[in-house]
């Protein structure tokens, strides 16, 4: 189970954008304000900034696929006295850090997310979204940042909907249904170490994500690795364990609900 | 879908309830609203005025990268928009002024208002025509075109020297409720709707909520005005005093005689869904109800219309005609 604790990204900039749905409605939080593309049928990409992170993931994306680049950029000092030669010039150069191209197609979830080794250096990432045929290209929300490990959940997870709209009785005893989108929600039960219970208590909980949304990844491993797992989620509540006290594993529980 | 636009120092900022892409993205900032509420000042006509309820905001709206403005703004122009399909069919159910209220957690309320109509006539000022024509005449003071469409024809005479200065606004509200006429004001538009006709139709087949309440006001016996008096079927009940705004005692009795059969019509209150097309003051809605005692047609003709927008309602009060269903 993975988590971006703190999103790191300082800017965003569109290979295009409709005026009404700009670059930086993806740093916003809200999956459903959306950035959009202008160019029906073709590919369109963001350009980010992050001071530092090990993965990205997008959510509420029509785009059957992503390419993402990770590059960081050299920093150069001059030593005291050093100066510039006649006809020298500075040539900027980028390191890549990674890159990949992931199908977003299988799930229909419209999320993804991609790691990349820890770089805790400004860095960009590019990402290239592939457009439903005939459609501009939308993205809810990007998220860069640090990425906090975890034990996997027990696989009784629980999983569900919460339903945010209404039902109205009717007088022939048929409802009006005033109807608005339903979330995903999540008791996600794990055995996890001490050590890792007391960070993700303190470290990440209480000193950063509190009941703000944040990437999560809640299951990575071989029989749980589709995008499905991917969900943009606040935390209902807060993550509890227990376990004895000198003993090395906490079975913890924690709630979480899908944000919009 | 309801929309609501504001705009701060001319820029315009897109917001709604629940978040709809539409030509612009109207952001899920509003996180309440007040019901408003379109009613008459007497049962049997008048200015049909929205009285205006408040808006709560999002305070991350008022954020840098949103308005970025804080402490919020004092006032800023609101506009709110009804459609069911596209940005482009959208209807405006008010434009008006939201000034701030009060802050909290979650975010800023602000209360609304609605256009004030300030222009007045002077004392003296004599008034001999119809109707429409001195409606066309105020509409035009009052920087308002007239929609007579729905208004009576021939339209009614009216006969009157004002005593004392009056906001035209109340005058002309005053001289429909004589003539059993309402208006009501959309954009810069005055309907003036005749309440003895159908300012359009709609039947409600199953659509409207468990139990319309259906209800009769107090029973009016008399209109007068201390010199003319129209007197109803019953001779106990209410007595109510008008002003004539004609100087024919004929004329009189005849306003007189449509205000009793305004008050003393069949009245029920019915709530339907916040979708389609949104009545308007004087629509006639009918609808069969079975599970009264016996089968019952209704109708009624929209006097009241409460807009609850946080449960996508609308509420209907108005009087008609009940009949056993055949």
């Amino acid at each position: 189970m993975k988590v971006i604790a703190t999103d790191n990204i300082t800017a965003v900039t569109a290979s295009e954008q409709n005026a009404n749905y700009p670059a930086d409605n993806v740093l916003d939080g809200y999956p459903k304000h959306v950035w959009k593309s202008s160019t029906a049928g073709a590919s369109a990409y963001l350009t980010l900034t992050a001071t530092s992170g090990s993965a990205v993931a997008v959510f509420n994306t029509n785009a059957t696929a992503i390419s993402v680049e990770i590059s960081s950029g050299v920093s150069v000092q001059w030593d005291a006295g050093v100066q510039w030669d006649s006809g020298v010039q500075w040539v900027s150069s980028l390191m890549s850090v990674g890159s990949g191209t992931y199908d977003l197609t299988s799930a229909g979830v419209g999320s993804g997310w991609a790691d990349y080794p820890a770089t805790t250096i400004n860095h960009s990432a590019k990402i290239t979204f592939t457009p439903p045929a005939g459609e501009v290209v939308e993205c809810g929300v990007v998220s860069i940042g640090d990425v906090e490990e975890f034990e996997d959940p027990r696989p009784t997870m629980d999983e569900g909907l919460h339903e945010f709209g209404e039902v109205v009785e009717l007088q022939n005893g048929s409802v009006y249904v005033v109807d608005r989108d339903d979330v995903r929600t999540f008791s996600v039960g794990s055995l996890m170490t001490r050590i890792n219970f007391w960070r993700l208590l303190h470290s990440v909980v209480q000193n950063n994500i509190r009941s703000y949304p944040r990437a999560w990844r809640l299951a990575d491993n071989s029989n749980a690795d589709d995008w499905e797992w991917v969900v943009y989620a606040r935390l209902n509540g807060r993550p509890r364990g227990t376990g004895a006290r000198d003993k090395s594993l906490v079975n913890v529980t924690m709630d979480l609900i899908e944000v919009l | 879908m309801l929309m609501v636009k504001l705009t701060y120092s001319g820029t315009d900022y897109y917001l709604s309830q629940d978040g709809h892409a539409l030509a612009h993205l109207w952001k899920q900032y509003v996180l309440s609203f007040g019901s408003l509420q379109r009613r008459l000042p007497v049962d049997y006509g008048g200015y049909c005025k929205l009285e205006w309820g408040s808006i709560k905001i999002a305070g991350v709206f008022f954020q840098t990268g949103g308005l970025g403005v804080w402490p919020p703004p004092a006032e800023m122009d609101i506009t709110i928009y009804y459609t069911a399909t596209t940005e482009a069919a959208a209807v405006t159910l008010l434009s008006g002024v939201a000034h701030r209220a009060a802050v909290d957690l979650q975010g800023v309320t602000y209360d609304i208002y609605g256009p004030e109509y300030t222009d007045t006539a002077a004392a003296s000022t004599a008034y001999n025509g119809t109707l429409v024509t001195i409606a066309t005449a105020m509409c035009a003071t009052l920087g308002l075109t007239l929609d007579s469409t729905a208004a009576r024809s021939p339209s009614p005479t009216v006969v009157h020297t004002t005593s004392y200065e009056r906001l035209l606004i109340d005058l002309l509200s005053d001289f429909c409720a004589f003539y059993t006429h309402l208006f009501y004001i959309g954009g810069t538009t005055l309907y003036l709707v005749d309440m003895l006709a159908d300012n359009g139709s709609r039947t409600i087949e199953f659509k409207y909520l468990r139990g319309p309440e259906y209800h009769w006001k107090p029973l009016t016996y008399e209109v007068g005005n201390g010199k003319v008096t129209a007197f109803g079927t019953y001779k106990y009940g209410r007595s109510i005093s008008q002003t004539a705004y004609h100087g024919t005692a004929a004329n009189i009795e005849a306003a007189f005689d449509n205000i009793l059969t305004v008050c003393n019509g069949d009245w029920a209150s019915i709530s339907i869904p916040l979708e389609g097309d949104v009545p308007a003051p004087g629509e006639k809605i009918s609808w069969t109800d079975e599970q009264l005692a016996e089968d019952t047609e209704m109708y009624v003709r929209a006097r009241s219309i409460t807009y609850d927008f946080d449960r996508s309602l609308i509420h209907i009060e108005g009087e008609g005609s009940m009949t056993k269903s055949a």
